[in-house]
Formats: C-alpha cells, sequence, structure tokens
C-alpha cells in the first residue's frame, strides 16, 4: 500500500503542492486527474524519490519509502526518456538490471515483455527507429521489466492508438488483479472511469475530491433531472430547491426532497422525466476544479 | 557500487561496440605505428655520389671520404670519371649529387646539399692549400701535420638530446590535450542526452545522482584509456621492433607510460567538471556557452605548456608543475627533459588527485542540484548557493 502524506512542495514562490494526501491500496488502481499544471506529475516524481518534497512523506506498507525499496517500484514518467542510440531488448535489460535483476533475469524479463507488447521481433532495433506509439510501448516495457510490487505511471495513455490504449489498459487491469497497486495520471477521464477503482481530482496543488467514482458522484450532491411537458412558464419556481435550465424544458434541480420535486412537477404538468442525475466523471471534475 | 558499474558498463557497450569508436582506436593504432617508422623513412643515412674528373681528382676524393667519415648517418662515395661531359652527363641524368672538375668547378642539378657542400668545400679547400704550400716550399708532410686540426668538442649544456625531449615533451602536450578533451566532449555530451531525453527521470528512481555521474564518467573514462594506451602499446612495440625505441633518449619510455598516469587524473578533473555543467542545461545547443568555462581553462593550460615545454626548466614551468590542473602538463614536460625527480612527479601527482576528487564532489552536488531541473540553464551560483 502507497501512502502519500501532507505533502507540500514549492519552487520558488510558486506552491506545486499544498498538503497533498493520497493512498493507493493493493489491488486497487488509482486514477490521479487534474488540470495541467495542477500537481500531479510533481507529486508521483516525489513519491519516485525523483524530486524532494518540502514537507509530508511518502510510505509504502506503513514504513518511509529507501531508495531500496523504491527498486521495487515501476515508473514511466510523463515525458518519456528512452536512449535514442540504444537496441531495445539490451535498454529494457538495462533497466531491469538497474533495479536488481540478474543479467540473466534480466535479459528473460524483456524478451518476455516485448513479446507481450508486440515488439518481440524488433529487439535488436534502435529506439530512434521505432514510431513513437511504439517507443511508448518500450517505456511501458520498461517500467514493467522487473515485475514491480508498485506502477506509478505519468500519463501512460498520452498519444497511443485505440488499440495500444486497448493494450496498455489490459495490461495495468491485469497487474492490478496480480495485487499491484497502481497509480497513472490522465486527461482520458472516460478511461479513468472505466479502469479505475479510486479516483483522486487536483486542482492548483490541493486534493480536492479523492474516493471511489460512486462515492465521488454521492459527494458530487445528486441533482434531479426533471421534464413537464406542457407546463407554465415559471413552474420551477414551486419547485423546493434552486433549479437550472438545461433547455428543452429539462430542469436540473438541488434538492434532497425529491418526493417533493416530483409532486410539484406533477402539479404543473404531464411529467415526462424525473430521476437522479449521475454526473460523469467529467462534471465531477469540472465542478471539483472550478 | 553496483549501480556505478552498471551505468560504466552500459556506456562501454553501446559506445565501444560501436563502429565509429573501434574505427577510431583501429585508426590511431595505424597512424602511430606508421610514426615510429617515419624516423627510419625520412632521417636514413644519407648516401651520395660525387664524381671527379681532371686535376688532383685523387686527392680531392680521398679529401672528401674523409671528411664525411666525421659525420654519422652520411656518407659519399667518390668516382673518377673520363672527362668533362662524363662527369656533366652523370649529374644530368642524376647518377651523381655533384661532379668536381679540375678542382675549379662544381656541377651539381641545384646546388648540394648543405652537408655535401660543407664536404665538398673542406676537401677543395684543404686540397688546393696543401698544393699552393707545397708549390710556395714547404714540406708536403709539414703542411699535412699543420692542417690536421681535431675537430670541436659537442658540448649540449641542455643535456644529451636536449631538443629530441623538448619535441616529444611539446607532442606529449597535444596528445594529452586532445585525448582528454574527446572524452571530456563525451561526458558532456551524455549528460545532456540523458537529461534532454528525460531518461534521467527513470534513472534517479533507481540510482543516486552520484552514482550515475561516476558511473558514466568512469565508462567513457575506460574507453577514452583504451584509445590512448592501445596506440600508445603498438607504437612501442613497433618502436621496439624497428629500433625506433632503442633511439629514444634514456627514460623517455618512461616518461610516455606515465603520461597514462597523469591522463587519468586530468581525465577524471575535467570530466566530473564536465558532466557539473552540462547537468545545468537541457539542450544540446548550450552546449558551447555551458562547458565555456571548462574550454577555457583547458585551452589555458595546454597553451601555457605548450609554451614552456620548450623552457621546461625555468620557474613559471618549475611553479606549474604543482598546481591542478596545469600539472597534468607541464609535469610530463619537467619529466621528459629529466627536470623532475620522482617524489617531485608523486607529490605533483597526489595534488592532482585531490584536485580530480574535488572536482568530483563539487560536480556531484551540482550534478544533484541541477540535473532534475529542466528549461532554460540553471545559474551556477544558484545552485551553489542553495543550501537543501
Amino acid at each position: 500500500m502507497l501512502e502519500v502524506r501532507n505533502l507540500r512542495k514549492t519552487f520558488g514562490d510558486n506552491v506545486a503542492l499544498d498538503d497533498v494526501s493520497l493512498t493507493v491500496e493493493p489491488g486497487r488502481m488509482f486514477g490521479f486527474v487534474g488540470a495541467n499544471g495542477a500537481g500531479k506529475t510533481t507529486t508521483m516524481r516525489i513519491a519516485m524519490g525523483v524530486l524532494e518534497s518540502d514537507a509530508g512523506d511518502v510510505r509504502w506498507d506503513g514504513a518511509s519509502l529507501t531508495k531500496s525499496r523504491r527498486a521495487d517500484f515501476g515508473y514511466m514518467p510523463e515525458e518519456r526518456g528512452l536512449y535514442p542510440k540504444m537496441k531495445i531488448a539490451p535498454q529494457v535489460a538495462y533497466f531491469g538490471e538497474l533495479h536488481g535483476l540478474t543479467p540473466a533475469a534480466a535479459k528473460r524479463a524483456a524478451g518476455e515483455w516485448l513479446d507481450r507488447l508486440g515488439l518481440g521481433d524488433r529487439g535488436d532495433d534502435f529506439v530512434q527507429d521505432l514510431s513513437l506509439g511504439n517507443q511508448q510501448r518500450v517505456q511501458l516495457a520498461v517500467s514493467l521489466v522487473h515485475d514491480p510490487k508498485m506502477l506509478i505511471l505519468d500519463e501512460p495513455f498520452s498519444g497511443l492508438d485505440p488499440l495500444a490504449v486497448d493494450t496498455m489498459a489490459g495490461v495495468l487491469a491485469d497487474r492490478s488483479a496480480a495485487g499491484v497497486p497502481v497509480i497513472f495520471s490522465s486527461h482520458q477521464l472516460d478511461l479513468v472511469e472505466r479502469l479505475c477503482d479510486t479516483v483522486g481530482i487536483i486542482s492548483k496543488g490541493k486534493m480536492v475530491a479523492a474516493g471511489t467514482v460512486t462515492e465521488l458522484r454521492r459527494s458530487a450532491g445528486r441533482r434531479l433531472r426533471v421534464n413537464v411537458a406542457d407546463a407554465t412558464p415559471g413552474w420551477e419556481q414551486t419547485l423546493p430547491g434552486p433549479a437550472t435550465s438545461c433547455g428543452d424544458g429539462e430542469w436540473l434541480v438541488d434538492s434532497a426532497d425529491d418526493q417533493g420535486v416530483l409532486a410539484a412537477a406533477m402539479a404543473a404538468g404531464r411529467v415526462v422525466r424525473f430521476g437522479y442525475d449521475e454526473p460523469s466523471l467529467a462534471d465531477i471534475f469540472r465542478e471539483a476544479s472550478a | 557500487m553496483k549501480g556505478v558499474w552498471l551505468v560504466a558498463k552500459r556506456e562501454i557497450l553501446t559506445r565501444g561496440l560501436s563502429r565509429s569508436y573501434i574505427v577510431g582506436v583501429v585508426v590511431s593504432a595505424v597512424l602511430v605505428a606508421g610514426l615510429t617508422l617515419l624516423p627510419g623513412l625520412l632521417g636514413g643515412p644519407s648516401e651520395y655520389r660525387v664524381v671527379l674528373t681532371g686535376t688532383e681528382s685523387a686527392e680531392l676524393a680521398t679529401a672528401i671520404e674523409a671528411a664525411a667519415e666525421g659525420f654519422e648517418e652520411f656518407s659519399v662515395e667518390t668516382a673518377e670519371v673520363a672527362d668533362p661531359e662524363a662527369a656533366r652527363a652523370e649529374v644530368e641524368a642524376g647518377d651523381a649529387d655533384a661532379a668536381i672538375i679540375d678542382n675549379t668547378t662544381l656541377v651539381t642539378e641545384s646546388g648540394a646539399d648543405q652537408q655535401l657542400a660543407v664536404v665538398i668545400d673542406g676537401a677543395h679547400q684543404a686540397v688546393t692549400t696543401q698544393r699552393q704550400l707545397a708549390e710556395a716550399g714547404f714540406d708536403p708532410a709539414d703542411v699535412n701535420a699543420a692542417l690536421t686540426v681535431a675537430p670541436l668538442q659537442d658540448d649540449q649544456l641542455g643535456g644529451d638530446d636536449a631538443g629530441a625531449r623538448q619535441g616529444i615533451a611539446y607532442f606529449l602536450v597535444i596528445v594529452l590535450f586532445f585525448m582528454v578533451m574527446m572524452p571530456t566532449m563525451y561526458v558532456a555530451m551524455g549528460v545532456v542526452e540523458e537529461k534532454s531525453s528525460r531518461i534521467v527521470e527513470i534513472l534517479l528512481s533507481s540510482l543516486k545522482p552520484w552514482q550515475l555521474l561516476v558511473g558514466k564518467v568512469a565508462g567513457l573514462g575506460v574507453l577514452g584509456f583504451v584509445n590512448l594506451a592501445v596506440p600508445l602499446a603498438v607504437g612501442l612495440a613497433m618502436g621496439d621492433v624497428t629500433g625506433a625505441v632503442a633511439e629514444l633518449p634514456s627514460g623517455l619510455t618512461g616518461t610516455i607510460l606515465s603520461s597514462l598516469v597523469w591522463w587519468v587524473l586530468g581525465f577524471c578533473f575535467y570530466a566530473a567538471m564536465a558532466g557539473a555543467l552540462a547537468s545545468m542545461i537541457s539542450r544540446q545547443e548550450d552546449m558551447n556557452s555551458a562547458i565555456g568555462p571548462l574550454t577555457m581553462l583547458m585551452i589555458l593550460s595546454y597553451v601555457v605548456a605548450a609554451v614552456y615545454a620548450w623552457q621546461p626548466t625555468t620557474l613559471v614551468a618549475r611553479v606549474l608543475s604543482y598546481v591542478p590542473p596545469f600539472s597534468m602538463f607541464m609535469m610530463p614536460v619537467r619529466d621528459a627533459v629529466n627536470d623532475a625527480p620522482l617524489w617531485q612527479q608523486g607529490l605533483s601527482a597526489l595534488l592532482m588527485a585531490l584536485a580530480a576528487v574535488g572536482m568530483f564532489a563539487l560536480g556531484a552536488t551540482i550534478y544533484r542540484r541541477s540535473v532534475m531541473r529542466t528549461g532554460s540553464k540553471v545559474k551556477l551560483t544558484e545552485v551553489l548557493r542553495k543550501s537543501s
């Protein structure tokens, strides 16, 4: 289990992180969302030990993280990094060795992952000769080669074609199912919603929401969507809570008194639509970041 | 240490097995091997042929051959021919280097080589003087005795072979300069490559910054050392076979070998500095301005050494041979002219080693503080002031 606790980080006068905490549990996938510059990358870099925080700490299984324990982590930085003039298979194996594998084990693992990611026959090619999407697959292989106990991936899906997205999502789901805590950031909210058990929303250096997607929806304040055909204009004044128009006679009502809203709607005319509106993650995100 | 070794191994394998590196080592080895053959080709014994005709030919021939014996690697073959036409024909055909007619006329294609001219002129003077004195009534035996002069003693104040030693010292300075400069540049380029491709972020998640820096310097250092030592070994071996090494002034083989030590010390110093300076920039385009201080220092110490290679026993040279990083050039220069006893070399090497260690400590600090900062060039003052 990875625990990030009360991180604070400033760059000059700019407060990049302000009391950021999050928890990634074993077998769970944590989606980290936030606008550009909100602090996702900084948080992940601190978690990987690439940056130092000004305050707060990162704990792994209840103890503070050391360099050697971080060697068990798999990391994909936002701005991808590979040696352009090095062959793929030795390169993946090199990172395996850096993470503590023996040369033989690293070579074997590199071969396995490249096979699995569809690059098995390109091991002797130079990285610079690969397409960007394939370089990204190599990057994933680099973060997975040592069978990490924790995966931290910064924007792993950016720039991937739909097929590669499926491959990446499959691999992540597979690792997660094997009990590995996974945290990744993404701007593709539909993907986060589909893949993640837990979502954290960060805005301007602060965690503004965190929890399961269901919890977030609930806390986002469920609203009632109601549509009354042939209602006289101004009928919404009779509703027990503030209402906003969505056009075409539809209204979103902020009220906990669902039966009261229904009664008012029935009194106003023929109710053609009534129900709780499930906000999408994008709605929650917009609201939380506003 | 394992991290350092892995980083070094990667540098050695990826660059060392590249075609350009292997070709570079082979080419320099061949060049150096060729150099050892040069003295034999250029400086071999000079052999001349002089033809004579007319009066006093026999006396002249004897005098010329006697004079030629006084010179090493210089010999003159003489022959008498029937008449002036035959003599001119030989010179014209290139069979003879000079022809002397009646001890009055010297025939050459375009003037005689300097040494040959001296010998011929001396012989002409001697034979003519002898004849004129004999004609004036002196006893030929007395004349002969009076004309026999012992040659001047050769006493070179700089010791034997001073010129050759200084020449070799100068050559060593040039070799050391280029052989340190090249791999130092590779260190700087490698650091920027890792930083600009952001691969450094992955590396630093499993390595400490100093491990990365030391590993890179060590790996590229091994390659640089091989690039220097292989041609040198080939050169010494070839020189041994051709006899060129035996002709080196005594002790110079040791100087050449100890320059390998100076190379290691100098490379460590400059490579640590290059890594630190390069870590402050994010793009290869900024390289020149970033490592400007290093290039300046290196060129300055090179120029100073190149100048003092010809005055190795002056006070300035002696002082600078202890001051890092000047000492990496100046001490080999002094050693080449036998001016530095072993303890002085050891002391100077120790100082240079300390400077290299200090540069590594400083370099690792700068590297650690700036390697994760991307964008525009990080200011050195800013990096050094920061306390965390």
